[in-house]
């Protein structure tokens, strides 16, 4: 390290440490501006994800004619309680369909622990990417494989028993005299069917017989539909919808129609953070300019002694720069600890990525930097009309 | 050390006031001290300021040669680049830095100068310039637990640490008791005979005195400023 540089170093370092309490604040209030913006941002990118991870690979989801937008959180998010129910056969023929790919029957409509119990084949697993953990795949009627989320937050384990409640959420009533039998539990994926489990569509008819009229067809909640090419998605749901009893939504569209309506608040939000970051930056001016007009005469004498302006240029922002990264790093420590109670205590389920998290810290620093630069642009105008025969003329 | 000379021909200056001052012409050889007087406001410490490149000569103003160095044709960045190997500059305000120790606060213009391998030397002589000073034990003390007497000397050690062709001392013994002035004066002429040149902008008339009691071979010249014209009033 060249001496010049060792010594600008030893410069900033004893110009922060002479102002400690000063510079704490700005850097409290940069760091704070900073994790509040960063934050609200890669909380908005993170939802936006979820929505988006949550419906890969279901193109449309058909149901009972009802709410399109209601189908579609029932089926897609777990979030809603569906419309009705739909006859099997009507999903048998639609999976003969040229356009359809892959149409998987689901029952829903009951659950365990708060969770819900989704009947329907393994196929179901495959779409969510899932892959067993331990155990194995249900292979019969009330075999039941668990979400790895709800495997952790419930205890149950292979080869304990538990009796599904019709229903969900409170008013739910146990069907006593059916109890599946844990044998799988699947590896996380950042996706609903974590919360879930996953049994045979058998199992819910077989729960549910004293429910049906004799003779009746098996019906199913909901047929979630893989279409092939985007003309399948295109032309699917007007065909379904024109020609059958059943009711198609496209999950994209539906969750976009509902993040439309809360765009204004993701306006807000963002604008809330491009003003903390303001307040950022101009807390970080206040604290160097305060300190630049405390310091001016020992600018001027070290301009006297040899220093460019360049070089004062250099150390000026230098100082801005280790306020900022400071900042930045505080910033980081206080983003972990919001994405660690986000991930583990708040919101589990959301699937919030770390590597997202840090790319968005890296973003926000790129910011920062950019402010200090913003921030030390006053400074260096003072600098250049600095009067060192003035100021080195007084005692 | 450089044995170059101080020249200035016909120096004037304008304030922004409107207000003009002229210094007339005097010149400077290696191993002279030259001592600057003249009432508050006569511009002194304007001279000085102009004579280390802090204040730009105007066109028309003057010339001013320093060693081989044509200050007054020089832009202010050039002036910059010439100041710490050329001139050592005590100004009235002593300014230390008070984050730096006074160690560091001496070898900085050396290090700021970005020739690394000036600092070793430069370590070197700040020693003995501590040692020649009676500051030696400060070295390692922040500027704020420092007297006034202490913080002039070690401003003079800073001014002296680059080996300048020309020393310019605002005042460099105000507020010294008399043994802080003496090892002042000591300095000094021990500089000028080690081949620098001294401007010694001061009102102690001791000063004169203890360098002429020091180097009687060698008599400190004076110059006198009048607050109100032109003023070249050489003294033997």
């Amino acid at each position: 390290m060249s001496v010049r540089l060792r010594t600008m170093m030893r410069l900033i370092g004893g110009f922060l440490r002479a102002r400690p309490w000063q510079f704490a604040l700005a850097v409290a209030l940069c760091a704070l501006g900073l994790a509040s913006a960063v934050g609200v941002l890669w909380l908005q990118s993170t939802l936006e994800a979820h929505a988006r991870r949550q419906a890969a690979g279901i193109d449309i989801v058909v149901g009972a004619k009802g709410s399109a937008l209601q189908n579609v959180l029932a089926a897609v998010y777990h979030l809603d309680v569906p419309n009705g129910n739909i006859r099997l056969s009507e999903v048998e023929r639609l999976r003969q369909h040229p356009l359809v790919k892959r149409a998987i029957a689901v029952g829903m409509g009951d659950s365990v622990a708060g969770a819900r119990i989704v009947g329907a084949d393994n196929e179901l697993i495959d779409l969510y990417g899932a892959v067993i953990d331990r155990g194995s795949l249900p292979s019969a009627p009330m075999e039941a494989v668990l979400g790895a989320a709800f495997a952790r937050r419930t205890g149950l384990k292979l080869g304990d028993h538990f009796v599904g409640a019709h229903g969900v959420g409170e008013g739910a009533t146990d069907h006593e005299g059916d109890p599946y039998v844990v044998v799988g539990v699947l590896k996380p994926t950042g996706r609903v069917i974590d919360q879930t489990v996953v049994t045979p569509l058998a199992s819910v008819w077989q729960v549910h017989e004293g429910h049906a009229a004799p003779g009746s067809e098996h019906e199913a909640t909901f047929a979630l539909i893989e279409a092939r090419g985007p003309v399948g998605v295109a032309s699917l749901p007007r065909l379904i919808n024109q020609t059958t009893s059943m009711q198609a939504a496209v999950p994209a569209l539906e969750s976009a129609r509902l993040l439309s309506s809360f765009e204004w608040m993701a306006t807000v939000v963002k604008a809330f953070a491009g003003v903390l970051l303001l307040a950022a930056m101009a807390s970080l001016l206040g604290a160097l300019l305060q300190s630049l007009a405390q310091r001016e005469p020992e600018l001027a004498v070290m301009r006297a002694m040899g220093a460019s302006r360049t070089t004062l240029f250099a150390l000026l922002f230098g100082e801005a720069v280790v306020l900022v990264l400071i900042a930045s790093g505080l910033a980081g420590v206080l983003l972990a600890a919001g994405a660690f109670a986000l991930i583990h205590v708040t919101l589990p389920g959301l699937g919030v990525s770390a590597t997202e998290g840090v790319q968005w810290w890296f973003y926000g620093l790129a910011v920062a930097l950019l402010l200090a630069v913003v921030a030390t642009i006053p400074l260096l105008r003072r600098v250049a009309t600095l009067d060192v025969a003035a100021l080195l003329s007084a005692r | 050390m450089s044995s170059g000379l101080l020249s200035v021909e016909r120096l004037s200056h304008r304030y922004t006031s409107g207000r003009r001052i002229e210094f007339g012409s005097f010149s400077l050889a290696a191993g002279e001290v030259l001592l600057l007087r003249g009432a508050s406001g006569s511009g002194k410490s304007t001279l000085l300021n102009l004579l280390a490149g802090v204040l730009p000569v105007g066109r028309d103003q003057g010339l001013v040669t320093l060693g081989s160095a044509a200050l007054h044709a020089m832009s202010a960045a050039q002036r910059d680049r010439l100041r710490p190997f050329t001139v050592g500059w005590m100004p009235q305000r002593l300014c230390l830095i008070q984050s730096l120790t006074v160690h560091e606060n001496v070898v900085l213009p050396v290090a700021l100068g970005a020739k690394s391998d000036a600092l070793p030397a430069a370590m070197r002589r700040a020693d003995a310039l501590f040692g020649a000073l009676g500051v030696a034990d400060l070295a390692a003390r922040r500027p704020s637990d420092i007297s006034v007497g202490q913080a002039a000397r070690v401003s003079l050690a800073r001014a002296l640490i680059g080996q300048p062709v020309v020393l310019l001392a605002d005042e460099p013994t105000a507020a010294l008791d008399s043994e802080s002035a003496a090892r002042v004066a000591q300095a000094i002429t021990a500089y000028a005979a080690a081949g620098g040149a001294a401007l010694i902008a001061s009102h102690d008339e001791a000063l004169a005195q203890h360098m002429d009691a020091l180097r009687p071979a060698n008599p400190v010249r004076q110059i006198t400023l009048r607050q109100d014209e032109a003023s070249d009033r050489e003294q033997s």
